[in-house]
């Protein structure tokens, strides 16, 4: 993996994202971030950096979330929660129209107000589903703000390096931050854009000395190094389009039909439409909500549904994620975050699942 | 003419029928819009058939209610059912796993003189329902919606899929996986809005089963949090017993 080294690298103190923060908010953007919510550490709107969630950490497993202290003190120790960007992307509930019939109809179509945001925290495989999701919906990039974090301590289900997004970042964001904690607890920080590089230069902080450097591309390899398995991409691709729809069983026996991972899913991106009037009819407003391709009112056509069964569901979810997402949108869907994996109340593993697709039609990779 | 509204009341507590009077700020517009024809909760008013709509909330207990329910019927272009007695039978449905009989006799010194069924059934067991409004009690919004889409002529929505898309679009973390608590939203519908894991408490199951839930799946994530087998079949013979989904898994278990 090369990465292109940036000019503008800078060392910061940890203290320097309060500062980060601050600046964002005088550019007039609303910040997300890692904060503590609910009992998870998940992207929200955070006012200062005593919103992060410091020193506190997620252990991740199938169908298992739990918080922990980090030891390290770490402002980015936890990787992804159960939100992803896409909530403010392509959030779960938009007004797309209303309007009023007395005096001609007015429609008002919301702004994507997405612009007027930044992002802190980031990682590789969430920049990624944002390229995917923009893509799969036909949506230009937004305007928003993106400040990375490499990711140096990969969690069990992690598997970005097999889809190739990451843990390290190149592109789809303004500013890189790698928090490392030897030789000191410090951010080295660079610049992909041009306003990158401008808030940088409002931060301070010292060009690196070599050590730190040194010690943030060493610790963002040993992350990749540390994820081992993940889904063979090209194998799963060709396995899932075989025309058979047996082996499904297995899954389906497990598999809830609740929807919890496609809603976690940054890149799932499948709604409905509902309609709201009120008593007098004179006002009505059309609204587009998260949906799933899990539930079997989703999959109606005609009055009835065509995926009836839950493993026609599952098969239909993971063979458009991980195969057909490429004919439709030129790449795959699935960028190994594995927030699927862990929101799965019965812990269902793609990865497992994606293996034992491709072990069923003996299509293995060259 | 204004289309008749009509709610009628067979074995509930009511409190759908208050769910009503909670729409409040709806309610004038509501009254503005329709002529309330029957509504016992609300008004002495009742007047004769024939009604647009009829709302029915309550299940059938009683040889005199089975016949009543098929005189409302014939007296509604649409009927609605609305809440789990209605939908499902109720906790009352309790009793069809049981001996209605025994149960009198604990609670009434002279329980020769009822007369009830042996179990507690939704309205659809007996007559042709057009929509059903799921909830224990129902969900005001939703009940104000769906009025609101027939005074519109447009498809109302109910969700058939479960409490987790709420509950994710409502941005609450899964009760279920941290820190690990029995819920019943993966099999349960949508439409309360997902307000108990929004607390941090799992799922009840009030508005009764999902579409094809898989019950046999979710014993294992409660095994997980620490519950038995046991406990979710107990937690599935609550308002809902008596939607066959949750009443045959709830045996299986």
């Amino acid at each position: 993996m090369v990465i292109p080294r940036s000019l503008s690298t800078r060392v910061l103190e940890v203290e320097a994202i309060g500062r980060l923060i601050a600046a964002l908010q005088e550019d007039g953007r609303t910040v997300i971030a890692p904060t503590l919510r609910d009992g998870a550490i998940t992207l929200d709107v955070i006012d200062s950096f005593a919103d992060l969630p410091v020193g506190l950490t997620a252990e991740m497993a199938p169908g298992r979330y739990q918080l922990v202290p980090d030891p390290e003190g770490r402002l980015f120790g936890a990787t992804v929660g159960p939100a992803s960007a896409k909530r403010w992307q392509r959030p779960p509930e938009v007004v797309v129209w209303s309007g009023r019939k007395d005096g001609g109809m007015v429609a008002r179509v919301p702004d994507r107000s997405e612009s007027q945001l930044a992002y802190v925290g980031l990682r590789g495989c969430d920049l990624a589903a944002r390229r995917v999701l923009d893509r799969a919906v036909g949506a230009r990039p937004s305007d928003a703000f993106i400040v990375a974090v490499e990711c140096t301590r990969p969690g069990s289900t992690c598997f970005c390096v097999s889809m190739g997004t990451g843990p390290g970042v190149s592109e789809g964001a303004d500013v890189v931050i790698t928090e490392i904690v030897e030789p000191a607890h410090v951010l080295v920080t660079r610049a992909l854009t041009p306003r990158g590089a401008t808030l940088l230069a409002r931060l301070g902080g010292a060009p690196p000395k070599g050590a730190e450097e040194d010690a943030a591309w060493a610790q963002v390899a040993a992350a990749a190094r540390a994820m081992s398995g993940g889904i063979d991409p090209d194998a799963a691709a060709a396995a899932l389009r075989m025309p058979s729809a047996d082996g499904w069983d297995d899954v389906a026996a497990r598999c809830l039909a609740c929807g919890n991972c496609t809603m976690v899913c940054p890149t799932c991106f499948c709604t409905t439409t509902v309609d709201h009037t009120t008593p007098d009819g004179l006002e009505a407003t059309r609204v587009r909500l998260w949906d799933s391709c899990f539930s079997l009112g989703f999959t109606e056509l005609h009055g009835k549904p065509v995926r009836a069964s839950i493993g026609s569901r599952y098969r239909q979810w993971m063979s458009h994620k991980l195969s057909w997402w490429w004919d439709q949108f030129g790449s795959s869907g699935c960028v190994g975050c594995g927030r699927c994996i862990v929101w799965c109340p019965v812990g269902i593993d793609i990865r497992q699942e994606a293996a034992a697709a491709v072990e069923r039609v003996g299509v293995h990779a060259k | 003419m204004k289309p008749t509204l009509a709610v009628f009341k067979f074995a509930s507590c009511d409190g759908c029928q208050l769910s009503i009077l909670d729409a409040e700020d709806h309610l004038l517009a509501i009254a503005a819009a329709v002529d309330i024809a029957e509504f016992p909760e609300a008004t002495t008013r009742s007047e004769p058939g024939p009604y647009t709509v009829g709302l029915v909330e309550g299940s059938v207990t009683t040889p005199h209610d089975a016949l009543r329910i098929r005189e409302i019927r014939d007296q509604c272009q649409i009927l609605v059912t609305i809440g789990a007695c209605a939908t499902s039978g109720g906790i009352q449905a309790l009793r069809n796993a049981a001996d209605v009989a025994e149960f009198a006799a604990q609670v009434y010194p002279n329980p020769e003189y009822l007369d009830v069924l042996a179990t507690s059934t939704a309205i659809s067991d007996h007559v042709q329902v057009d929509y059903a409004l799921y909830g224990c009690p129902v969900s005001v919004d939703q009940l104000v919606d769906f009025i609101t889409a027939l005074l519109a002529g447009r498809r109302p929505s109910v969700p058939d899929y479960s409490v987790c898309i709420e509950c994710k679009r409502r941005g609450s973390t899964c009760v279920l996986v941290a820190p690990g608590m029995p819920c019943l939203g993966p099999v349960t519908r949508a439409g309360c809005g997902a307000i108990c894991p929004a607390f941090g408490r799992g799922c009840y199951g009030c508005f009764g089963p999902s579409s094809r839930p898989n019950v046999a799946s979710l014993a294992v994530a409660w095994e997980a949090a620490g519950a038995t087998r046991e406990d979710l079949a107990e937690a599935l013979r609550a308002f809902t017993v008596g939607a066959p989904e949750f009443m045959e898994a709830a045996r299986a278990l």
